[in-house]
């Protein structure tokens, strides 16, 4: 009986990482999307979106972050997101000097289920007492659904 | 003594006489059939499962075994119930801008749909080389 009893805790103990973990788990860029005390001062715009607006667009999860950052902070983040390249089932890239300039890459989940991870160069500008400060950033976002990269592009590229 | 024992006219120690003789001895006397049904129907049954196995093995160690079981389960279910993902709500979303929390769910549909135009759109290479050189120059 104890025996019993270990085995059913063993197991519900090794449920639990799977429970908690994060829906960017797997990914070298990651960290990213948990709060890393590196980036979290340059945070400048974050969005998470789930639910029910969501399923026009066949997405169950969409996250982004836009952050400003250093020279070195920036290559790490490229550095991460080249390594979840690697992985990636399909990858649009564009790398210069060894730094990504833009990534869009999809993973194979679960139940038809894609995983997406993009990268752009972007700006991003902050309006104070009507002056406008415009700042040089990058966006990264992870997306989950069953969209596919054609459907996502001809949803969202005439939206622009 | 059967007859006796329909008067209420046997001692205590008698009866329990009777009760032994019609589960031991008269078992199977159809004669003492009647007073069986009164009194012997408990008496049978309970030598009957008195003396097997089965039943000392169904009331002692087997009984404590399934409610043992039954209580492993129960605190199994009741952490997998502790720990079950949350259900998603039917519209979750937040949204931060400059420190600033977005309530407005249309806005953040819009910056949304905003993000992933950019990314799904062509953008000037020009621009992106900037914003490179920019962030690398610091």
């Amino acid at each position: 009986m104890r025996r019993t009893l270990m085995i059913a805790l063993i197991l519900s103990l090794l449920s639990i990482p799977e429970i908690m973990a994060s829906a960017q788990g797997g990914l070298h860029s990651g960290w990213v999307f948990e709060n890393g005390s590196k980036v979290d001062k340059h945070k400048l715009e974050t969005s998470v979106v789930k639910g029910e607006r969501l399923k026009e667009y066949k997405l169950n999860l969409f996250h982004s972050i836009k952050l400003c950052c250093t020279p070195s902070e920036y290559r790490e983040i490229s550095q991460s997101v080249m390594a979840d390249s690697n992985n990636a089932t399909d990858k649009e890239l564009e790398i210069s000097g060894g730094n990504v300039k833009y990534a869009l890459l999809r993973f194979e989940g679960e139940n038809g289920i894609n995983r997406y991870l993009a990268m752009q160069l972007t700006s991003h500008s902050t309006y104070i007492k009507d002056e406008t400060t415009v700042t040089d950033a990058f966006l990264i976002v992870y997306m989950e659904g069953e969209a596919s990269i054609p459907e996502l592009r001809a949803l969202f590229s005439k939206k622009q | 003594m059967a007859e006796r024992y329909f008067n209420a006219g046997l001692s205590e120690e008698e009866e329990l006489l009777l009760k032994s003789f019609i589960t031991h001895e008269g078992k199977d006397d159809p004669s003492f059939d009647e007073i069986r049904a009164v009194m012997g129907f408990f008496s049978v049954k309970k030598e009957k499962w008195s003396s097997s196995s089965e039943y000392r093995s169904l009331s002692g160690r087997n009984v404590f075994t399934i409610a043992r079981i039954a209580a492993a389960a129960a605190a199994v279910a009741a952490v997998i119930f502790i720990l079950r993902p949350k259900k998603e709500a039917a519209m979750d979303y937040i949204s931060y801008a400059d420190g600033r929390k977005v309530t407005d769910t249309e806005k953040v549909m819009e910056n949304m749909e905003e993000i992933l135009g950019g990314i799904f759109s062509e953008s000037s290479s020009a621009d992106i080389d900037s914003i490179l050189d920019n962030i690398l120059n610091k």
